[in-house]
């Protein structure tokens, strides 16, 4: 039974394929909306801190030997890089006029920088993160596709940080005050909430996700220094069309992105990058908030 | 009569501008800034200064310049190599195509505003990027656009400009000199004024009874325009259209460029350009990593010299008790923030 | 014929009725005071007239055309005008320059070619308005530099260089000290013989001295309307609002 020409089982590969590149894309961009629905900070260095959390977790692969032990410490390594950054240099940008400018220009100046550092560090070429030995193998073979168990990890794992953060963000303090602080941070600053630790916390948080999302793709693609830029304007597509502000703005923007991809590079390969512009454009013509936007954002 | 002079170079330093213009290639082998550096620093001045018109000028910062200027170059390029047209059209025709280009992405990313519209620009950017790998047939893809024969200028006299680089520079300074006066122009005119009202609080301007969505397209379609012309004079400069041209890292460059030199300002671009260039090219020979150095500059000039050279320069003159100018680049103010990024 | 007239005018954020069934019309010429308890939905109301909020429901009109989705830079050109209540100038720009590109705004401001400093009507308009903010003497200051008093003249200096005919002054003496006030509310009487003017206060003195009639809102409805004599005197505006 085939359908556009392709047998059933090559479409249900590529959704499934589909749908684990969406988990990436949606722990990215959830990360990318708390920074943003926070701060008003639309981070560009986002795609480098995914690279950093390759990078770290290669490094600590090669120290220690555990993956498992990098999955855990490589986003820590660099949630708390993050926390520097944010201490160190965003925060100057806090109260000067045309701030959320400064924001894109400071991270975009931070884009160009780290990659160079880690080339300095690293070298040119990429690095290898192998996926370690419990989840190699194959799962399953659908027409043809062999579907890997490390594939299976990466949406069990996103399947159990999505909600964790979810209740992070609704059901504890922290997440009351982030919440909070999104709408009127005099306020929360008046109840004598040092409003500033939250900020640092929060881009910590955000850039921790993304070497998450990094750590988790390392062994899947090439562990390069540039590794964060095509991913990073893929991210804003998702957001776009996901819709900012919101929780589910990013999933459903994320799993949307990552099936379009998947489905086109099957069907018609050499469209595969520039049709998600064209959803894009799309979207903005026909809905500019995104599908679960909150209406006012930047509009 | 000195004092005269004094007194028309305070009032239009068009005079003394074209004056180095004209005189600069003499001197420049001398210096280490050299000739073909130096058209090179007028062409990207000019990409830079086009860039400023919507950030500088009117509020908008645009990260998808690579695509006004790409587009531009390979226009200008495929009509060189592929149809044989003349110099003068294919500039022009670069010209236009910047300006469609603008006005294709201006009309989508426009409905934002802001950093959203930042984003914007960056994503649509790509798909001219993608484009030219997809036509690689016609294009070149990665290995950039050649087979532009031996250039000359045929009107209004005939002038050699293959492997002639001071005949080069010329042709490219009476371009770039003609844009900045056209350029001047427009900033001092009604328009450019309406301009700065939209840079300065677009709401007020708004209620003023500006119409503000149509202003800044429109000074994003001549931001276009002379991206344009930037990217076909330097397809005419190499006689290659490399794929760099349309990448977003060109998008980033021209950014640097401009703030380097001072974003509002109308030398800030040039000497931005310079900077940058003589920096590539001093340190890429030196250090391996210089865009650690390049990144590193610009974040420190972005959180402590936001004016760039030419603006802080400014302010530190007119603190001096010079009359109160009518351009100011956009300055910070510290004040204590509601959140991060809202307007106290 | 009302110059400007709206017919249940409603603003709904979610459940919360901002502003319910309001009908509510103003003769040229008149001075009308909007006046009303914190959350009486005057904001609401006065941003819905300048056009910043669309409507959930009800039409508002303008010498008699209807208005109700024109965006605020189309109503400017229809001859609105409006201050706002926290100061909203161009802060990098001289106080000149300021009221200058505001009344640059009625003229032919696509053009790319002339110089705009040698328009010199639209010079010379500015300089009379600044003259009559008292500002003429500040007029190279960036705006952003000038003390608080002057830049709310300068905001209402600004919404009169537009030429309006209807001008919408959103608590025009915040902030201000008695003095400023008191100079304001004559400044306002004064202008007010050429023009129709709707204004938002919170000062009482202010709103029974200049005002022709007064409208009093109360959680979104007009509650009572009428001479600053029969306000004072209704007795549930006292019981809500005024003190006896």
């Amino acid at each position: 039974m085939t359908f556009l020409g392709f047998p059933l089982e090559s479409w249900v590969a590529q959704l499934y394929v589909g749908l684990v590149n969406g988990c990436v894309f949606i722990l990215l961009a959830l990360g990318l909306s708390i920074i943003f629905g926070l701060m008003g900070i639309v981070n560009f260095a986002h795609g480098v801190f995914y690279m950093l959390g390759a990078y770290a977790a290669y490094s600590v692969i090669a120290a220690t030997g555990s993956y498992w032990l990098a999955l855990a410490a490589a986003p820590l390594i660099v949630g708390v890089l993050g926390l520097g950054v944010e201490r160190g240099i965003i925060r100057r940008i806090y109260g000067v006029k045309n701030a959320a400018f400064a924001g894109v220009l400071v991270t975009y100046g931070l884009s160009i920088l780290l990659p160079d550092f880690v080339r300095m560090l690293y070298g040119r070429p990429g690095k290898p993160v192998r996926i370690p030995p419990e989840l190699t193998g194959d799962l399953l073979t659908i027409g043809g596709t062999k579907l890997g168990a490390y594939r299976l990890f990466i949406l069990i794992v996103t399947a159990v940080v999505v909600p964790l953060l979810w209740l992070l963000l609704n059901k504890t303090n922290l997440g009351l005050v982030i919440r909070a602080g999104t709408s009127d941070s005099l306020m929360v600053q008046a109840l004598g909430i040092n409003v500033s630790r939250v900020w640092t916390i929060t881009f910590g948080l955000g850039i921790a996700l993304a070497a998450f999302a990094g750590v988790v793709t390392a062994p899947m693609l090439a562990v390069s220094p540039e590794m964060g830029g095509t991913i990073l304007i893929q991210c804003f597509i998702v957001v776009v069309i996901g819709g900012m502000g919101s929780f589910a703005g990013p999933i459903v923007g994320g799993l949307i992105i990552g099936q379009v991809l998947s489905l086109t590079s099957m069907v018609y390969d050499v469209l595969a990058d520039v049709i998600i512009y064209v959803a894009m454009a799309a979207v903005l013509l026909l809905r500019p908030r995104g599908l679960f936007g909150v209406e006012g954002i930047e509009d | 009569m000195a004092a005269g002079a004094l007194s028309l170079l305070r009032r239009d330093r068009a005079p003394l501008v074209a004056l180095l213009l004209l005189v600069a290639p003499f001197v420049a082998d001398r210096t280490p800034l050299y000739t073909a550096l130096l058209t090179e620093a007028l062409v990207f001045g000019l990409f830079a200064l086009a860039f400023d018109i919507a950030l500088g000028h009117s509020g908008m910062l645009s990260l998808g310049h690579s695509a006004l200027f790409g587009v531009a170059s390979y226009t200008t390029g495929l009509l060189l190599a592929h149809r044989k047209w003349g110099v003068g059209e294919s500039v022009l025709a670069g010209m236009l195509a910047g300006l469609l280009t603008a006005a294709v992405m201006g009309g989508l990313a426009l409905r934002k505003r802001g950093v959203y519209f930042a984003m914007l620009t960056l994503a649509l950017s790509q798909i001219p990027f993608f484009a030219v790998r997809m036509t690689l047939d016609i294009t070149g893809g990665d290995d950039g656009l050649s087979g532009i024969p031996k250039l000359a200028l045929a009107f209004p006299f005939d002038l050699p400009l293959s492997k002639h680089p001071r005949n080069l520079y010329f042709f490219v300074a009476a371009v770039v000199g003609l844009c900045m006066l056209m350029v001047r122009r427009i900033l001092r005119s009604p328009f450019g004024r309406a301009m700065r009202a939209v840079r300065e609080n677009e709401e007020r301007a708004r209620t003023c009874g500006y119409d503000t969505q149509r202003i800044k397209l429109i000074a994003f379609l001549l931001s276009g325009l002379f991206a344009g012309v930037a990217g076909a004079l330097l397809t005419v400069l190499l006689e290659f259209v490399p794929i760099e041209n349309v990448h977003w890292s060109m998008s980033g460059t021209v950014v640097i460029m401009a703030m380097f030199g001072g974003s509002g300002t109308f030398a800030g671009p040039f000497v931005g350009s310079t900077v940058f260039l003589w920096m590539k090219d001093y340190l890429s020979k030196r250090i391996e990593f210089w865009e650690v150095f390049v990144g590193g500059t610009f974040i420190i000039i972005v959180l402590f010299l936001p004016e760039g050279i030419v603006g802080t320069l400014k302010r530190h003159l007119r603190a001096r008790g010079g009359p109160a100018a009518g351009t100011i680049a956009a300055s910070p103010r510290p004040r204590a923030p509601a959140s991060p990024t809202s307007e106290p | 014929m009302p110059l400007l007239e709206t017919r249940k005018l409603t603003k709904a954020f979610g459940g919360l009725m901002a502003v319910l069934d309001a009908d509510f019309a103003v003769e040229p010429g008149e001075v009308r005071a909007i006046i009303g308890p914190n959350g009486a939905g005057k904001t609401t109301f006065f941003n819905m007239l300048a056009g910043n909020f669309p409507p959930t429901r009800g039409q508002i009109y303008f010498k008699g055309r209807e208005i109700t989705a024109l965006p605020p830079h189309r109503r400017s050109l229809l001859g609105i005008g409006r201050s706002y209540q926290i100061t909203n100038i161009f802060p990098d720009l001289t106080a000149f320059e300021n009221v200058r590109v505001a009344v640059q705004s009625r003229t032919v401001h696509y053009d790319m070619w002339r110089d705009a400093d040698h328009l010199t009507d639209v010079n010379g308009r500015a300089e009379e308005i600044l003259r009559s903010v008292e500002l003429l003497d500040r007029r190279h200051v960036p705006s952003a530099d000038l003390a608080h008093g002057e830049q709310r003249y300068l905001e209402i200096g600004i919404a009169l260089a537009t030429n309006p005919e209807l001008l919408l002054l959103d608590e025009p003496t915040a902030g201000m000290s008695p003095e400023e006030t008191r100079k304001t509310a004559e400044f306002i009487k004064r202008i007010a013989k050429d023009l129709t003017i709707i204004l938002v206060e919170h000062d009482m003195e202010v709103v029974m001295g200049i005002s022709d009639r007064i409208t009093v809102l109360h959680y979104g409805e007009v509650l009572a309307e009428g001479t600053p004599e029969a306000i004072r005197e209704n007795p549930e505006v006292q019981r809500v609002y005024l003190r006896a």
